[in-house]
């Protein structure tokens, strides 16, 4: 009796150890998984400067808001050259700010300028937008001071890109802050003090914290495409959507071509062959799979060039013509378990075969179709190789190809890598999140029958 | 047992050939397209391995074997293919058995099993492109976090992708985060074990760490044979992570055999020895799949 009971003791004991043990590993791995997404988000939000800071912090910094006010009211002259002042003064003082208050996370500075008391200038400016000023736009290639800032046009260029508010009668909807805040001003004094200049005076400053700045970044990632690509004019137009819909191009090609075929091909093994020719019918379609694609990317290069399929769309569409076996099998295993006097009701009748195909075997196997649909897309979300070698239009890249070549590109801002990285995974995220339910429900099937 | 559909026999001799011919009308595409865009290439292939390949003047002067014997006796050959099975390795070592792992414990969960596999699914959703924006980043010598973590634990500063002794494991460690679509195979493979089983098994007082041992991984261990094989031979065909990660370099450290052929025609334009070691690949890969296929039969019988 004591020792019966001996044994239960040291089982439960057992199944307690396997318990805690379960439940640790899975949190770990559970934490793991989320680095990467942590890791990005986390990296999307910072600047440029305090991304490369040793040790690397996981929250951001708070983002700071500035607004400046500058005073024109001993100002002679005619209001064109007014403009001309203030719209030189924003650029320097959004980008002199920009320069020297690097270390500040400063994510918005707003220039307001003044007349007689009157707000009669306003112009605003995310730090990444000035960012991409910098790096591919008007400023590309430049070491930022007054002289280089305003060199012949570039200051008037530099805030029609910006962009501005101006009523010389006053801005009705804009006020400019009054106040002289102490920390603004030591900061601003910094920035005009030697490399910056201002025409007007400064009046007023204030910094606020703005936290929905960081969110405001990836607006401006997303625009990434548009002045590293600009000489691409389908890249300069349409940005990052390019790449997105070369994608969707590529993968629902690939998903409607792969259900049509394999299907065809599946209802035709299973239904119309006898066993043996579809046996090796099967081995014919899973034998082409099986040909590694590093084996054959040297002769089906050499092919769909000489073919002129290099550098448009029939190169990128092209390898999904033909039905992939495992599919294949796949619809083949499905429609043998269609009962058959379905068929033979129908053939009495005198349906013809594709009568059954498209009426029969179609409506019954919206399951299966799912399931291609979803490895098909899998298969190809991750597709990089084959569609980087054959594409040197900027306009015909998938997002996988975009991605790779601005990683690659060595002015690309790791934050606007993560950023743009976490905007292009996260809509899929949040698709397959919302079907789980579906989603595992066919990976586990698929994976029954092994 | 009846045949579902073959109906043949009952029809006129018009009907029977159209029973005989239409299938393969059915079929006619779909097979001149998969022979064209699949067997063709691999056929040219062993066709220009034969070569002094010259792209203007195809094909080229024909050297028999020549290409192969040459590059059987180049040392960056054979290194290629030490590489790819030190990659191979490694990731069978680092990455294969973490899925298992996760699927096993997680069906030892009560609650949240549900929410904890959607959760598993995330990684094979991040391409591998994006995976190497964030690893890069990760092993950055400066600024990443990986020497940070070193760092703190008292070591020495690493080179990471930069080091040709730690490349490899760099490009493959980014896989011990586990998840995936392995993870739900494995666990619709655990949760059919039998019922039955387990219960006479738990009244013989098998339950904890043995019932896993003795019975569930007993009885999912052709799922993970199946599953090793396909591993090995995704990570003979290694490309893509490598290329992304340190374009087969630092010194070739990184390069895989499928990096090795893009190399022998892109970088040297020796595009006989390209399609040699094409050739050579194939039949490694194709010895692997036939392997897996005759396992797969033994089962099934």
């Amino acid at each position: 009796m004591k020792k019966n009971k001996q044994t239960k003791v040291r089982l439960s004991g057992s199944d307690l150890s396997l318990k805690i043990v379960a439940i640790t590993v899975t949190v770990i791995s559970l934490l793991l998984i989320m680095f990467p997404f942590v890791l990005t988000i986390s990296n999307a939000m910072k600047d440029n400067t305090k991304i490369y800071d040793v040790p690397p912090k996981l929250l951001p910094d708070a983002a700071n808001s500035m607004s400046v006010a500058v005073d024109y009211t001993c100002f002679q002259g005619t209001p064109e050259e007014l403009l001309a002042q203030m719209q030189d003064d924003m650029v320097s003082t959004m980008f002199g700010t920009y320069t020297i208050l690097n270390r500040e996370s400063i994510f918005e500075i707003k220039f307001y300028g003044t007349q007689d008391g009157k707000t009669i200038f306003y112009g605003r400016a995310h730090q990444a937008q000035l960012q991409l000023e910098k790096d591919y736009g008007i400023y590309e290639g430049t070491v930022l001071k007054n002289q280089t800032l305003l060199y012949k046009d570039r200051g008037e260029r530099a805030a029609q890109t910006i962009g501005y508010e101006y009523d010389p009668n006053g801005l009705t909807r804009r006020n400019a802050p009054q106040e002289l805040q102490e920390n603004a001003v030591t900061l601003l004094e910094q920035v005009f003090e030697k490399k910056f200049k201002l025409h007007g005076e400064i009046s007023a400053a204030t910094t606020a914290k703005h936290n929905s700045l960081l969110f405001e970044s990836f607006a401006h990632y997303m625009k990434l495409p548009n002045y590293m690509y600009s000489r691409n004019e389908t890249v300069a137009k349409y940005g990052f959507m390019t790449f997105v819909m070369n994608t969707v191009i590529v993968i629902g090609f690939a998903i409607i071509s792969q259900v049509l075929l394999c299907s065809l091909c599946g209802f035709v093994i299973s239904r119309l062959l006898s066993p043996k020719a579809g046996k090796w019918m099967i081995l014919f379609f899973l034998g082409a799979q099986m040909i590694p694609f590093a084996s054959i990317m040297l002769p089906q290069l050499i092919m769909y060039k000489n073919m002129g399929a290099y550098n448009n769309y029939t190169a990128l569409l092209l390898p999904f013509l033909y039905p992939y076996g495992f599919y294949v099998y796949l619809f083949k295993g499905f429609f043998d378990k269609i009962p058959g006097s379905y068929f033979e009701a129908a053939r009495l009748d005198g349906a013809s075969n594709s009568y059954l195909y498209t009426r029969i075997c179609m409506p019954l196997s919206k399951s299966i179709i799912a399931l291609i649909a979803l490895q098909t897309f899998l298969g190809n979300w991750n597709d990089f190789f084959w569609a980087w070698m054959v594409t040197e239009r900027q306009d015909l890249w998938t997002l996988n190809v975009a991605l790779y070549n601005i990683s690659n590109n060595v002015s690309t801002k790791q934050n606007a890598l993560m950023g743009i990285s976490l905007v292009t995974i996260l809509p899929v995220i949040l698709i397959c999140l919302a079907f789980s339910k579906q989603l595992k429900a066919s990976i586990m099937s698929s994976g029954v029958k092994g | 047992m009846r045949k579902p559909v073959r109906l043949e026999e009952q029809q006129s001799h018009g009907y029977f050939m159209k029973q005989k011919i239409a299938p393969w009308l059915f079929l006619l595409l779909p097979i001149i397209f998969t022979l064209w865009l699949k067997y063709y290439p691999i056929l040219k292939a062993a066709y220009i391995s034969l070569f002094d390949y010259d792209p203007i003047k195809q094909p080229g002067t024909f050297v028999g074997l020549k290409n192969y014997l040459t590059m059987f006796k180049t040392e960056f050959y054979w290194e290629a293919w030490s590489n790819t099975f030190v990659f191979l390795f490694l990731q069978i070592l680092m990455a294969f058995f973490i899925p298992i792992i996760q699927a096993l414990f997680l069906n030892e969960l009560r609650k949240a099993k549900s929410t904890v596999s959607t959760l598993y699914l995330l990684p094979a959703l991040i391409p591998t492109t994006i995976n190497v924006i964030v690893w890069r980043w990760v092993w950055h010598p400066d600024y990443g976090v990986a020497n940070q973590i070193v760092q703190f634990f008292g070591g020495q500063a690493q080179l990471w992708l930069s080091d040709p002794e730690l490349v490899k494991f760099c490009i493959i460690f980014p896989g011990v985060i586990g998840g995936g679509i392995n993870v739900l195979l494995y666990l619709s493979a655990i949760q059919n074990v039998s019922p039955d089983i387990v219960e006479s098994a738990a009244l013989d007082g098998c339950t904890g760490w043995k019932r896993i041992w003795y019975i569930v991984l007993p009885n999912i261990r052709y799922i993970i044979f199946i599953q090793l094989i396909i591993a090995v031979s995704t990570a003979m065909q290694m490309l893509d992570a490598p290329y992304m990660f340190a374009a087969g370099g630092p010194s070739g450290a990184s390069t895989t055999q499928g990096i090795y052929i893009y190399n022998a025609f892109n970088k040297d334009f020796n595009y006989g020895r390209g399609s040699a070691a094409s050739v050579i690949l194939m039949i490694v890969v194709l010895i692997m799949t036939m392997i897996q296929m005759h396992f797969e039969n033994a089962e099934r019988e």
